[in-house]
């Protein structure tokens, strides 16, 4: 693509993790200059912009901090590094694929997408069990299996041989995979609770047999001809069997050494547990089990399992909420060939912060760098400002609660329209979208839009209409449900008793232990930037529209690309999967009567002959509101007036004014005439039925440029330079 | 000489050093001693003033549109809350009265005087004698009797017109020694003769005659009477030639803290659609056919806004009666001096007598310390002797040379003031006299020194005022540093983002509009600052410089001593730089901790056609 090779670079203006560096940190003092140097800006690239959601987990390394309160009793997390805590009493939870909240999160929305199912209709529960210590405890078992059967290959081969170096590799990477779970107690209790079951119960209670000791044995006829389960004898053992305790004995030897050295701390009840966790045996390890303080051990360790996995996805949520946004945005752009991919520069850095008036400077330098220069690698198109804040009005007052109802949601991770407000300004000098959503909560998804429709949204966003910035603000709506909230519980396991017949599980009510997640959700901001970004690409319109027999020009974006044009939306949709069965036609007329803002379906639709399970683009539109025709104005026609001008001054040189002649010239080899050349395309910068005229006012030395889309006209004014002409 | 040792100087040398030392500690005196005195208070008493009208069956011809009415309703409305006000009507009888009322009370007169008909003879013998009847028995204070009248006494037959005259002349005499004046306003042919026996009672009670031939005149009688008979102070404050459509009036009140304020609208046709805007504690509307009054209680705008509908063709008078209550109180300043006279034994005092006014209702408000009243001369009788003395600042003095302790009686004559007065006149002070000189043997070194100490004392704290006045203020530079008006207009915006404030509070972007600006004008950063309505001050601020340069640029000079920084640059104090649009400019201010950054924007045509 010649001169604009990108136009979806986007700007996220929230904060993944305050550790790492941020934006204000990296450009610094700006005072008395005007824009970066490169080398500030090669830093600032190199830190905080990312082509891929594991990019961001990379350079950002989301983490969750956690810490034993020994007057609480209780583990406490944060996302915030606690400063007054010494490093060495702190635990980092790394929020990535392998932490198993994030791994049952992405469970559910890959099991629902694969099939199909809206929310009403799937299961979350069985999925959800993931994070039972059942669960951990399988995955364990899995690394386990790998890990002996390596080392007993490993343990095979004569030292020297290369192969054995291979194996000891391999090795290497399971220890340390396995070690994440033995240096730290909280990692251990799933261990020790499943441990303790397996002891007691024989297997998760899979055969219930009222908790008495199992001796293993053998079935024979008695003398009397009667069948009996004999006990079988203690040195009846195969050489197979010896063989594999000698692997075992090995691996555990191998193990406790690695507890040992990798444990600061360590403690013969854990090591015991890890080894037995790790290496489960055999008929040669039995020991006595004092069953009233095993149980007494198990009821207080799922008990504190509990209350920590509770409080930590309590503070997990939010970031978790922004990571499935993160991965949401670069998952919308699925082409065959790789294109004009989609950038995300994360600020990382608390919006609030950023529009505070000492900070402003450094974002404006910043912006300045980016999108006031010729060089359009690093210009930002659109922004994402998630979470505005969705202040509820209390109609109903209560006086006395009768019923626990819910918690008011303490609203500390959201953002202030204000200071939208106060970034948009900003924002709009350098032509920057900004995709917007409320704060994730019941109110703001797609069962509360179509239950409600989007007045709500209107009056909040009431605020942001008539001002110079609103061309550059798009509220998105609804957000994505994961998980909704009425669906949101897990069973982790029962508590256990002691009764004449030894440990059972108990079946009392009150004994079974659940948590509640109260739902997972996705900002539309991320999805809605991310589907946006993707539709610039040729190559995704390319691959979208080749059904359609759509031609694409492989040399233009898609800034002039419009979603609601046509069939557009049913051909290039989100990969979101459809949430519930649709808007009712009076919410779908009001959406349609005044055009407001970024709305997503989830409709049912086919095209020709294919349904389509996605969530469509319903409406595209920002804030500009045209009173003539009493409708919100498309947002590509904004982005169409910013690629414009950027091509108009590259082209004439900073609007020389002959050059703006020749731009407009109907020489064949004038900028617009070769756009006009290309009207047929499906993203081509002039379609049928635009125009783009030209006038330029002498005395003022202003060029104004009418650009109009389908008759609908837009004005955009350069200052002429006029130093080359006269 | 000898500060120490043995004291041998001559008693002349000693009474020098007194008198330089005690010219100080005067001085002093006199500016920390000031005593307020109280002021006995009396309260003044009322005057009653009875409308006197003629509704005989005459009355029709002279009066067709029923012009008197109006003219009562102006009068009655017009006179001070310090007023009692009457009513009586005649015709072959008595038509309607009302013994005098308080001000409050007034509208129930111009009930009766709206419902009085124009019917029968001219029964003023009746008339007057009820009207003297009801003033007699009033209290002190000044009497009068307003009598409208379009002809003499006549009757049904001679012997009742005959008893009518008998009657009348007795009024007069009643009147007359009574202490009640009588004003006589003649309408119509029938009153064209002067020396008629109606008149009469003006001459021998003192009272004013007044004759107009048509009903419109009898406004212009009553004016008068206000004004010289009565001395009711009022200002015209328009008169408005009505042309049917909707009239828009906005004028300065400036009688602030008064107690009331009318405002009196008259006319020759009805009035509608009146609606006033004014800032009041309450206020009251009365609106007759062809006026309305407004009365403000309190009023504490200084604007007033009138809107009404006259009739077309006619003419509107709108009038101002503004009404205080006072109470003057006076502090006494005393000045000594040791006399050159070797043989006195007490020191020469002069006292400063300052009487300052007050509401009587408020005491802590001062009245008339608007420009409205600055040299406004001002009779005061001081123990029985007159004296003319005018207001500055709101502020009557007096100056006294005090030889031994007495009182002071002043009473204050308010007539001169434009504006109608009540509460109390009379002030009166205890003026203490001097005291002796101190004994000779007195080490005059003490006080020397102490005196010449406590004004030292006194200059180092009016400096430090002075300079801490300066220091904490944006006092602007003098005129000559500020730039030369520029050729150019301005094409641009400025956004300025406050980085850093010395108390630390975040102030939101600003943007200021230059384009608004006229052509060529020279325009501070201060004054930009204060017109976005940011309250901290930024020291330096009002000493740089914006005016417009050629090709949209602005010019800045920083004439202060604050740091402008731009690309990288520390711009000279001093010199002028050009601002391209999109260029930016950092200023560190004087105080090295407030911090501003300010970004040049160019406007396009369309967006300064909403400016």
């Amino acid at each position: 693509m010649e001169i604009i090779n990108q136009t979806n670079r986007t700007l996220l203006l929230d904060v993944i993790n305050p550790q790492q560096l941020d934006l204000l940190t990296l450009v610094g003092d700006v005072k008395g200059i005007d824009s970066l140097d490169d080398d500030k800006m090669k830093e600032i690239n190199q830190y905080l912009e990312c082509r891929s959601y594991e990019e961001v987990e990379r350079k950002f390394t989301p983490v969750v901090w956690s810490f034993f309160d020994a007057a609480s009793q209780s583990v406490k997390y944060t996302l915030e590094k606690p400063e007054n805590i010494p490093e060495s009493m702190l635990t980092p939870i790394h929020v990535n694929e392998s932490e198993n909240f994030q791994q049952a999160i992405l469970s559910v929305m890959r099991s629902r997408k694969a099939q199909g199912l809206m929310n009403v209709e799937f299961s979350f529960e069985k999925v959800l069990e993931m994070i039972s210590p059942k669960k951990v405890m399988e995955d364990i078992r899995q690394v386990r299996k790998e890990i002996q059967y390596n080392y007993k290959k490993y343990s095979e081969l004569e030292e020297g041989d290369p192969q054995k170096l291979d194996m000891g590799d391999k090795l290497n990477l399971l220890f340390e995979d396995a070690s994440k779970n033995y240096n730290n107690v909280m990692a251990m209790l799933p261990l020790a609770i499943e441990d303790i079951k397996t002891r007691l119960l024989l297997g998760g209670g899979e055969q219930q047999n009222g908790g008495q000791a199992v001796v293993p044995g053998y079935l024979s006829l008695g003398d009397g001809g009667e069948l009996k389960v004999l006990e079988a004898p203690k040195t009846d053992t195969t050489a197979l069997a010896t063989l594999d305790d000698n692997v075992n004995t090995g691996l555990m030897e191998v193990i406790r050494e690695d507890y040992q050295a990798v444990n600061d701390n360590p403690n013969t009840y854990v090591q015991n547990l890890v080894v037995r966790t790790f290496c489960p045996l055999a008929s040669t390890q039995q020991s006595e089990i004092d069953v009233e303080t095993e149980v007494a051990n198990y009821n207080s360790y799922l008990d504190f399992y509990r209350t920590s996995k509770d409080n930590f996805i309590k503070v997990v949520k939010p970031l978790l909420e922004r990571l499935l946004g993160i991965r949401m945005f670069f998952e919308q752009y699925q082409t065959k060939s790789r294109g004009m991919k989609p950038t995300l520069v994360v600020a990382n850095i608390s919006p609030e912060m950023l529009a505070k008036s000492a900070n402003l400077p450094r974002l404006i330098t910043y912006l300045n760098t980016t999108n006031s220069k010729n060089n359009f690698n690093d210009t930002i198109w659109y922004a994402i400002y998630p979470n505005v804040a969705w202040s509820q009005n209390v109609t109903n007052k209560i006086q006395r609660e009768r019923f626990k109802g819910n918690v008011k949601k303490v609203s500390t991770d959201v953002y202030s329209m204000e200071a939208l407000a106060t970034l948009l300004d900003v924002l709009k000098d350098y032509r920057i979208e900004t995709f917007f959503s409320f704060e994730n909560r019941e109110e703001t998804t797609f069962n509360a839009v179509a239950a409600e429709g989007i007045e709500k949204m209107i009056d909040k966003c009431a605020p942001l209409t008539g001002k110079p910035f609103s061309e550059f603000a798009i509220p998105v709506l609804p957000n994505f449900t994961v998980i909704p909230k009425n669906k949101s519980g897990v069973m982790l396991d029962s508590k256990m008793k002691v009764s004449d017949n030894g440990a059972q599980l108990s079946e009392a009510k009150e004994d079974v232990m659940r948590l509640w997640i109260e739902g997972v959700y996705i900002g539309g901001a991320y999805v809605a930037a991310g589907f946006r970004a993707a539709c610039q690409c040729p190559e995704f319109l390319k691959d979208h529209f080749l059904k359609a027999r759509a031609l694409v020009y492989g040399e233009l974006p898609g800034v002039r690309f419009d979603i609601e044009a046509a069939n557009n939306s049913l051909l290039a949709y989100t990969t979101m999967p459809k949430e519930i069965t649709g808007f009712t036609n009076s919410i779908k007329s009001q959406i349609n009567q005044k055009n407001f803002g970024w709305v997503f379906a989830s409709e049912n639709a086919s095209l020709n002959g294919e349904n389509i399970t996605n969530i469509t683009v319903y409406k595209a539109r920002n804030l500009l509101y045209d009173p003539d025709s009493s409708t919100y104005e498309a947002v590509y026609k904004t982005q169409v007036t910013t690629y414009i001008e950027r091509i108009l001054r590259y082209v004439t040189s900073d609007f020389k004014e002959d050059n703006i002649k020749n731009f407009f010239s109907n020489n064949p080899q004038s900028q617009k005439s070769r756009w006009l050349a290309k009207k047929d395309c499906l993203n081509a910068i002039i379609t049928e039925g635009d125009s783009l005229e030209y006038s330029i006012d002498e005395v003022s030395g202003v060029c104004e440029l009418t650009i109009s889309f389908n008759g609908s006209p837009r004005n955009l004014e350069v200052q002429i330079n006029r130093l080359s002409s006269r | 000489m000898k500060l120490t040792g043995n004291w041998t100087g001559s008693r002349k040398e000693i009474r020098r050093h007194i008198q330089f030392s005690l010219l100080l500690t005067g001085i002093l005196l006199s500016i920390f001693f000031c005593l307020p005195v109280d002021a006995k208070e009396t309260q003044d008493d009322r005057n009653t003033v009875l409308f006197l009208l003629d509704t005989s069956s005459s009355m029709k011809e002279n009066d067709p549109e029923r012009l008197a009415i109006d003219s009562i309703a102006q009068f009655v409305y017009t006179l001070p809350t310090n007023y009692r006000t009457g009513f009586v009507a005649y015709n072959s009888d008595i038509a309607a009265e009302c013994a005098p009322l308080e001000s409050g009370q007034r509208s129930r007169i111009m009930e009766l005087a709206e419902q009085a008909a124009y019917t029968g003879y001219s029964n003023a013998g009746a008339g007057l004698s009820l009207a003297t009847e009801y003033l007699k028995s009033e209290g002190g204070g000044g009497k009068h009797i307003v009598l409208l009248s379009d002809g003499e006494i006549l009757m049904e037959d001679d012997a009742g017109t005959n008893e009518s005259r008998r009657m009348y002349a007795e009024a007069v005499e009643k009147a007359e020694k009574a202490g009640i004046r009588i004003h006589v306003v003649g309408l119509g042919g029938g009153m064209e003769d002067m020396d008629n026996s109606i008149f009469e009672a003006a001459e021998r009670t003192g009272g004013g005659t007044y004759y107009t031939p048509q009903a419109f005149g009898i406004q212009s009688a009553i004016d008068t009477i206000l004004n010289e008979e009565l001395q009711i102070r009022q200002s015209t404050l328009a008169i408005v030639d009505a042309d049917g459509e909707t009239e828009n009036i906005s004028a300065d009140l400036p009688y602030a803290h008064a107690d009331k304020v009318r405002i009196l609208l008259t006319s020759t046709a009805p009035i509608q659609n009146l609606s006033t805007n004014f800032q009041a504690e309450s206020a009251n509307q009365v609106n007759g056919g062809r006026y309305s009054l407004i009365e403000l209680k309190d009023p504490y705008g200084t604007k007033l806004s009138i809107r009404f509908t006259g009739t077309a063709g006619s003419q509107v008078r709108i009038n101002v009666v503004p009404e205080y209550r006072v109470i003057p109180k006076a502090e006494v300043f005393y000045t000594d001096v040791v006399p050159e006279d070797e043989d006195a034994t007490a020191y020469h005092r002069t006292a400063e007598v300052v009487y300052t006014f007050y509401d009587l209702d408020n005491q802590d408000i001062q009245l008339w310390t608007e420009q409205t009243f600055e040299h406004r001369k001002f009779k005061v009788t001081v123990n029985g002797e007159q004296e003319e003395a005018s207001l500055r600042a709101g502020q009557l003095t007096l100056t006294r040379t005090v030889e031994k302790t007495g009182g002071l009686k002043a009473r204050m004559d308010y007539s001169g003031l434009p504006v109608n007065v009540t509460g109390v006149s009379h002030v009166e002070t205890e003026l203490a006299g001097p005291a002796s000189l101190p004994e000779e043997e007195e080490p005059p070194y003490v006080l020397m020194f102490a005196g010449a100490g406590l004004l030292l004392a006194l200059l180092a704290i009016v400096l430090f005022l002075i300079w801490h006045r300066i220091g904490n203020k944006n006092v602007p530079e003098p005129r000559e540093e500020r730039p030369e008006p520029g050729r150019y207009s301005y094409a641009g915006k400025l956004n300025i983002y406050i980085t850093r404030t010395p108390d630390g509070c975040d102030i939101p972007p600003l943007s200021y509009n230059l384009f608004r600006l006229t052509e060529g004008r020279v325009i501070s950063l201060g004054e930009v600052l204060e017109r976005c309505g940011v309250a901290e001050r930024f020291a330096g601020a009002e000493t740089i410089y914006f005016k417009p340069g050629a090709d949209r640029c602005v010019i800045l000079t920083n004439n202060s001593d604050g740091t402008v920084m731009k690309n990288r640059e520390i711009l000279m104090k001093k010199k002028s730089y050009l601002l391209v649009p999109e260029e930016k400019v950092d200023i560190t201010f004087e105080d090295e901790t407030s911090e501003l950054m300010l970004q040049y924007k160019e406007l396009m045509p369309s967006e300064r056609q909403g400016t």
